[in-house]
C-alpha cells in the first residue's frame, strides 16, 4: 500500500492524544494544530503545522501513544505514511534524518535540563575523582585488568591530575597482583588513601580568619571521650586542631595527613574532615571541593555530611559558581535540622546569594 | 529492524573495534565523544554505587549505546563492559554525517533511540512535577507498570525489581525521605517491601492517588 492522500474538513480531528500511533503525516494543503498540555504548568499549548511539514513523527516512528491531538483548522489535505513507508522515505532522503536528529536532540536537551532542575538532591561531585574511584573499586575487588584500564585512561585524560602519581602506583600494584594471582584472585588489596600522594601544602600560603565556632567544641568532646589513653593519632589530631586555632592551616593539614596512614579509623575520618577545612581556610577552593566530595563518597552516612556540603557550597560561591553553591546549600537544609549550626549558616548564605 | 544490518567489510574495517571478554569499552565519569553500534557479542551496562556494581542492562547485537555523547560533552553516565568477545562500530560527531549517508538505517535507529528517550524523560518529568513526595513515589510505580505494558484495569498486584534507593532516584527525593514514605506505605499494606523487590498490592490505588494530585496541579 503506497502513501495515501486524505482530506479532512475544518473542525475534524486527525488523531487524539493517547491514540496508538501507526502513521506519520505530511501536510500538503490547509492548516492543522497540535494541541497538548505543558507538563510543568498544565497549560494548553498549540503548535501550528504549516504546509510541507511532517507531524506525528516521533510517536509514529516508534508506535507510541500520541502526545498531542491533531486538530484540522481549515479544510486540509494530508499524505498518510505507515511507519514502514515513512522509514523507506527518509532512508532515501538523509537530509530529513539529519533535521529530525537535530530536532530530537534539541528536545532531549531541553527536557533534560527541566528534569535536572528538579533533581536538586544530586550532589555535584567532581568527575575526575569519581573516575579515579572507579579504578579503586575494580582494584579493591581484584578486577586487576579493568583497574589497569581505568587508571591508564585516567592518566591519559588527566596527566597532571591530583591522582596521576597515585594512579601510576596503583597500576604497579594491579600488574603485580595480576601476574601473581590472576584476575579475581589474591589477598585483599590494601590501598593507601589517595590523598597521601598529594603535594604538601606550604605553610607560607595566605591565611584567612577561621570562621568556625565548632572547632573547639569538637576538640573538647573528643578529648573527653578518650581521657587517659592518648594514642599517637589523638596526639596528632589535637596538635592539628591547635594549629588550626592559631591559623596555621598548612601545618595543621600536614599533621592531619599523617593520621591517614595510621590505624584508628574513627580519628582518620575526623582528620580527613579537618583537612578539608584547612584547604578551605587556605582559599584552595577547588581542592576543597575535591576533598569534601571525596569525603561524601567515602562516608555518605557520617554526621558531618551537611557540614562537608556546606564547605563545598561555600567554595563554589567563592569561585563564582552561584547555581552550584545554591544547590549545595539547599541540600544542606534538607539534611540538617533548623537548630543545627550548619543549617543556619546555609540559610544565611542562601539569603545572601540571592 | 532486521537482526543485524549488512555492513560491507570496508565499513567494519573503518569503524570496527574489537573488545575481549571483560574489557571496558567506556567507564562511568570518563569524558567521551563517541557512540557505538554493537555488531557481535554482548555488553553489560553497569554503575557502581555504595561500593557495589549494579548491572543496569545487557545489550545485544543491533543495539546502540553511548549515544548521548553526540548531544553533549558530559562525562559518561555508566560503564560498559564486554561480557564476551565483542565487535562494535565506533562513531564520533565528526564522522557522523558520513555515517548517515552511508547507513541511513543506522541513523534511523538512532532517531528511534532518541524518540524513546524523549518519551521516557517526559514521563519522568511528570513524576517530578507532582507536588507531594507520596504521589511522586506512587507515580514511579505507575511508570514502571507502563514500561512493563501492564494493563492497569486488569491487574492489581504487581512486583517490581527495584530498591528504595532507585525509587528515590527516579523521583528526585532524598533516599531517607523515600524510605520513610515506602515504610509508611508498607504499614498501610499498600506495598510489600522485600530485598531488591517491591510489591504493589493494588496498582489502581496508586493510579487514583496520582490522578487526583495531577488534576490539582493542572487547575492551579
Amino acid at each position: 500500500m503506497p502513501p495515501r492522500l486524505k482530506n479532512f474538513h475544518a473542525g475534524s480531528i486527525i488523531y487524539f492524544k493517547d491514540d496508538k500511533a501507526d502513521f506519520v503525516f505530511l501536510l500538503k494543503e490547509g492548516k492543522v494544530q497540535l494541541v497538548y498540555n505543558d507538563i510543568q504548568t498544565g497549560e494548553e499549548q498549540i503548535d501550528i503545522i504549516t504546509t510541507g511539514e511532517f507531524f506525528g513523527v516521533k510517536s509514529g516512528l516508534i508506535k507510541f501513544p500520541r502526545e498531542e491531538t491533531a486538530k484540522v483548522i481549515a479544510n486540509s489535505t494530508v499524505i498518510e505514511f505507515s511507519s514502514a513507508e515513512f522509514e523507506a522515505l527518509i532512508t532515501k532522503n538523509t537530509s530529513i534524518i539529519l533535521k529530525m536528529l537535530k530536532a530530537f536532540s534539541n528536545q532531549l536537551r531541553r527536557i533534560g535540563k527541566q528534569v535536572q532542575s528538579f533533581v536538586t538532591n544530586k550532589i555535584q561531585t567532581d568527575p575526575e575523582s569519581d573516575f579515579f574511584s572507579i579504578g579503586e573499586y575494580y582494584l579493591k575487588n581484584k578486577k586487576y585488568t579493568q583497574a589497569i584500564t581505568v587508571y591508564n585512561r585516567y592518566i591519559n585524560y588527566y596527566p597532571n591530575g591530583i591522582f596521576a602519581a597515585t594512579a601510576k602506583e596503583r597500576i604497579k600494584i594491579a600488574q603485580k597482583a595480576l601476574n601473581e594471582y590472576g584476575d579475581g584472585d589474591g589477598p585483599a588489596v590494601n590501598l593507601t588513601n589517595p590523598y597521601n600522594a598529594q603535594a604538601t601544602i606550604s605553610s607560607e600560603d595566605s591565611f584567612i580568619e577561621l570562621n568556625n565556632d565548632d572547632v573547639n567544641n569538637q576538640n573538647e568532646s573528643f578529648v573527653n571521650k578518650n581521657e587517659g589513653n592518648t594514642s599517637e593519632e589523638e596526639r596528632l589530631y589535637n596538635k592539628g586542631l591547635s594549629l588550626m586555632g592559631s591559623n596555621k592551616y598548612g601545618e595543621a593539614y600536614s599533621e592531619f595527613k599523617k593520621i591517614l596512614s595510621m590505624n584508628r579509623e574513627d580519628i582518620k575520618i575526623l582528620a580527613f574532615f579537618e583537612m578539608g577545612k584547612c584547604l578551605f581556610s587556605l582559599k584552595k577552593y577547588e581542592d576543597t571541593i575535591k576533598h569534601f566530595s571525596n569525603f561524601l563518597s567515602k562516608y555518605p552516612k557520617n554526621s558531618e555530611v551537611p557540614a562537608a556540603l556546606y564547605y563545598i557550597g561555600n567554595s563554589y560561591q567563592s569561585l563564582g559558581e552561584k547555581q552550584k553553591a545554591m544547590d549545595c546549600y539547599k541540600k544542606v537544609l534538607s539534611l540538617s535540622k533548623p537548630n543545627d549550626n550548619v543549617y543556619r549558616k546555609a540559610e544565611k548564605a542562601l539569603k545572601e546569594i540571592k | 529492524m532486521p537482526a543485524i544490518m549488512d555492513f560491507g567489510p570496508g565499513f567494519v574495517e573503518k569503524f570496527g573495534k574489537r573488545f575481549k571478554k571483560n574489557d571496558i569499552i567506556f567507564c562511568e565519569f570518563e569524558p567521551g565523544n563517541t557512540f557505538y553500534f554493537l555488531l557481535e557479542g554482548k555488553v553489560k551496562v553497569t554503575k557502581i554505587s555504595s561500593d557495589t556494581e549494579k548491572i543496569l542492562d545487557v545489550l545485544e547485537p543491533g543495539e546502540i549505546f553511548g549515544e548521548m555523547a553526540i548531544l553533549e560533552s558530559a562525562p559518561r553516565s555508566a560503564t560498559t563492559v564486554a561480557i564476551e568477545d565483542t565487535l562494535v562500530l565506533e562513531f564520533s560527531k565528526d564522522n557522523f554525517e558520513t555515517l548517515i549517508t552511508a547507513k541511513p538505517e543506522l541513523a534511523i535507529k538512532l532517531l528511534k533511540v532518541f524518540a524513546k528517550r524523549i518519551y521516557d524523560q517526559k514521563r519522568r518529568l511528570m513524576i517530578l512535577t507532582l507536588n507531594e513526595p507520596e504521589a511522586k513515589i506512587a507515580d514511579v510505580f505507575l511508570m514502571l507498570a507502563e514500561n512493563k505494558n501492564i494493563n492497569l484495569s486488569e491487574t492489581k498486584q504487581i512486583s517490581f525489581d527495584i530498591t528504595p534507593e532507585q525509587v528515590a532516584n527516579w523521583c528526585g527525593i532524598d533516599k531517607m525521605a523515600a524510605t520513610q514514605i515506602l515504610n509508611h506505605f508498607a504499614k498501610q499494606n499498600r506495598i510489600v517491601l522485600k530485598q531488591n523487590e517491591i510489591i504493589v498490592t493494588n496498582i489502581n490505588d496508586f493510579y487514583r492517588l496520582v490522578n487526583s494530585k495531577r488534576k490539582i496541579v493542572k487547575n492551579s
